[in-house]
């Protein structure tokens, strides 16, 4: 589904991606943990085609097709879907009409019939269930003063409705109190199938007690320095980056 | 054409209109009308010289030469024609007027509320009939205004609006103005005359539109006078061709507790300049003016305000937001008048301004004019650019460059049409603004 080979990239002229290399299956969930600031959100926000990422060096292939060529929407559009960090707030913008704008251009691209109101409504309340979130965001801005947990909340509301092919959650886990971790979580799994695919940033092996990884990669100053499969993740928590901070090149071989 | 000729040519159309006015050129107001035209050839068109009008040229428009249209015959296909160009406005009884004429045949004449009395303003200048305050009114404001000048100079067709004491009325009435490629160009002088009595309600939406490319210069007067605990929201809808011309002059005055809200949504003509002056003349008054205008091509808007706070404890918001797309220009000038009375007076301003592209451009200008100590007076003025995080956002969803860009300016824009105090209005502006503003992003 995903091939990412000698990924390089930078942010004003500062190199952050030095090399990753990643190859993900449908039906696969992998894991990524590493220190602050070694480029987690940078490889998601390259994906998702993030314009002031500069790739320098590389390929990335999603689904046979050179995914570095295709605009952010057309991203989307082809099923690639990313869970933002920091969710952005669009006042004035209602999340009902965001979400059916959402769903509506990705329908487009693939010349089927858009959702009249009436059926989106349907749609979409069935889809708030899973992440049990009241029908009342419906009506409010996008994230505009939502809560920290409301908006990742509202993140996989927004996956759920899309139905992506590959997701990249970007530290969903981040600012949910135990319930919410449960919840979203439980969202998460539903939603996968043999058929697609999850790429999961976190910083914490609890939520890969939910959402069970195939494999966790660690990445360290851009790049991904080892990897492993769930127990990884459990050595990760106990010692912390340290003792594989100074691995140089991958010890394991990189799935 | 240059300024002197075009002075002219306004000259001889009077010296027409005078010999056309037959018995109505004994009427009490054809004095007004001689003196203003005298003030007009004084002044001539204002110029980049003259410190309210430096930022708008208008040689295109003083170097065209427009002379007034034909009366139309009174042919219901004109009622069709307007309303397949105007934005409905639900549940509200149409006055129709073509060409710069009231069209009394095809108006809504006998679905107007209980309470709201309509009068040709012609035949009333020509009975004497005209409350003689708008008069008044009209002699004192044309000093400042050449173009409130030519108005009154030329003032016959248009309307009287009278709201009588303690009518409350739910419909709003509406002015729809079309103007007809064939018939340009064009120049009219309509002239609006509203009169909201003590502790009387109502609602009133002025549209204009024009077909496709015609060429009209549309130079419209409101005198506008709010009794003791009056209310008015006042919607303007200016939908001109692109290849019109616009000048309004709004005079407002609003008396004790009374409350008068502008709310000017600005799309078409090629040239336009509006310009209101609201007087808070009791206490307790309040007046309100929002306005959005959406640019895009090389159209040109010139947004000027004056909220002049006579006495004390007088409320007035403002807020203009400009989403400005290609060559566009545009230009605020916010003046707050707080007088040495007006003490406690609270008054805000705000004016906050997108552009979409390198080549627009913004001026901005508050002017305040506080000679009272005991005031709250606010204002703030903002130019910024469409948000990198949120359109990346929206395209992270699948949702094209243009779409995106269209739902951010528009949420932008709509954030006016929001407070517009009639809910029924607003779907249909809410549209038309949308799919305005999806021009200015399908390039
Ligand atoms: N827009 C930017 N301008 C300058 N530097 C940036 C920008 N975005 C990211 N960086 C830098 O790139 C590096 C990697 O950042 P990134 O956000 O990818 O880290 P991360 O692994 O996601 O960290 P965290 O765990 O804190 O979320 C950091 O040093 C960061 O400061
Ligand atoms: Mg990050």
């Amino acid at each position: 589904m995903l091939e990412i080979r000698n990924l390089h990239a930078r942010v004003e002229g500062k190199e952050i991606l030095k090399g990753i290399n990643l190859t993900v299956n449908p039906g696969e969930i992998h894991a990524i943990m590493g220190p602050n600031g070694s480029g987690k959100s940078t490889l998601a926000g390259v994906l998702a085609g993030r314009e002031i990422y500069e790739v320098t060096e590389g390929e990335v292939l999603y689904r046979g097709q050179n995914l570095l060529e295709l605009d952010p929407a057309a991203r989307a559009c082809e099923g690639m879907f990313l869970a933002f960090q920091y969710p952005v707030e669009i006042p004035g913008v209602s999340n009902t009409y965001f979400l059916k704008a959402a769903l509506n251009a990705v329908r487009k691209y693939h010349g089927e019939e858009e959702y009249d109101s009436f059926d989106f409504l349907a749609l979409v309340k069935e889809k708030m269930k899973l992440v049990e979130m009241d029908p009342s965001f419906l009506n409010r801005p996008v994230n505009e003063g939502f809560s920290g947990g409301e908006k990742k909340r509202n993140e996989i509301l927004q996956m759920a409705v899309l139905n992506p092919l590959l997701s990249i959650l970007d530290e969903t886990d981040s600012g949910l109190d135990i319930d919410a971790l449960r919840i979203v979580a439980s969202g998460v799994n539903k939603l996968h199938t043999p058929d697609n695919a999850a790429i999961v940033v976190t910083h914490y092996q609890r939520l890969l007690d939910y959402i069970v990884p195939d494999f966790v990669h660690v990445l360290v100053n851009g790049r991904i320095v080892k990897s492993g499969d769930k127990d990884l993740a459990f050595d990760l928590e106990a010692q912390g980056y340290d003792w594989v901070k100074d691995l140089e090149e991958p010890t394991a071989e990189t799935v | 054409m240059n300024r002197e000729e075009s002075i002219q040519t306004y000259q001889e159309q009077f010296a027409a209109f005078e010999a056309s006015l037959n018995g109505g050129a004994q009427s009490a107001f054809h004095a007004v009308r001689r003196d203003a035209l005298q003030r007009f050839a004084e002044q001539g068109f204002p110029t980049l010289r003259d410190e309210d009008w430096r930022y708008t040229n208008f040689n295109p428009l003083t170097g065209t030469t427009f002379t007034p249209a034909e009366r139309p015959e009174a042919d219901a296909a004109l009622r069709v024609t307007a309303e397949a160009l105007a934005t409905a406005m639900p549940n509200a009884p149409t006055l129709l007027f073509v060409d710069g004429y009231f069209m009394q045949g095809l108006s809504d004449l006998a679905q107007i509320p209980e309470g709201i009395e309509v009068r040709d303003l012609a035949s009333a200048l020509d009975d004497n009939a005209l409350p003689l305050e708008s008069a008044a009114t009209a002699a004192a404001t044309f000093r400042h205004n050449p173009f409130t000048a030519l108005n009154t100079a030329f003032t016959r067709q248009g309307v009287s609006v009278t709201v009588r004491r303690n009518a409350v009325i739910e419909q709003p009435l509406h002015l729809l103005f079309l103007s007809r490629a064939a018939a340009g160009p064009f120049v009219a002088h309509p002239r609006i005359v509203i009169d909201v009595q003590e502790n009387a309600q109502c609602g009133i939406v002025e549209q204009y539109v024009g077909e496709a490319g015609a060429v009209y210069f549309n130079n419209v007067v409101s005198d506008i006078r709010l009794g003791e605990n009056a209310v008015l929201h006042h919607v303007v809808m200016q939908d001109e061709s692109t290849a019109a011309y616009h000048v309004g002059a709004n005079y407002v005055s609003v008396a004790r507790a009374g409350n008068y809200g502008n709310h000017y949504i600005g799309l078409g003509s090629s040239i336009l300049r509006n310009g209101i002056h609201g007087v808070l003349s009791g206490e307790g008054a309040h007046c309100t003016m929002n306005g959005t205008f959406v640019p895009g091509g090389t159209q040109h808007m010139d947004h000027f305000t004056v909220i002049d706070h006579a006495v004390a404890h007088c409320t007035s918001h403002e807020q203009y937001k400009g989403v400005l797309a290609d060559e566009t220009r545009g230009v605020f000038t916010g003046k707050i008048i707080v007088r040495p009375d007006a003490q406690k007076t609270d008054a805000k301003q705000s004016n906050n301004n997108l552009l979409l592209s390198e080549t627009a451009q913004i001026d901005t200008r508050p002017q305040l004019e506080i000679f009272a100590d005991d005031v709250k007076c606010t204002h703030g003025a903002t130019v910024g650019r469409i948000n990198d995080d949120q359109l990346f956002y929206l395209l992270s969803r699948g949702i094209d460059r243009a779409q995106a860009g269209n739902i951010l300016s528009f949420a932008f824009a709509s954030d006016i049409v929001s407070r517009i105090p009639i809910a029924s209005l607003r779907d249909g502006i809410n549209d038309r603004l949308y799919r305005r503003l999806e021009e200015s992003w399908k390039k």
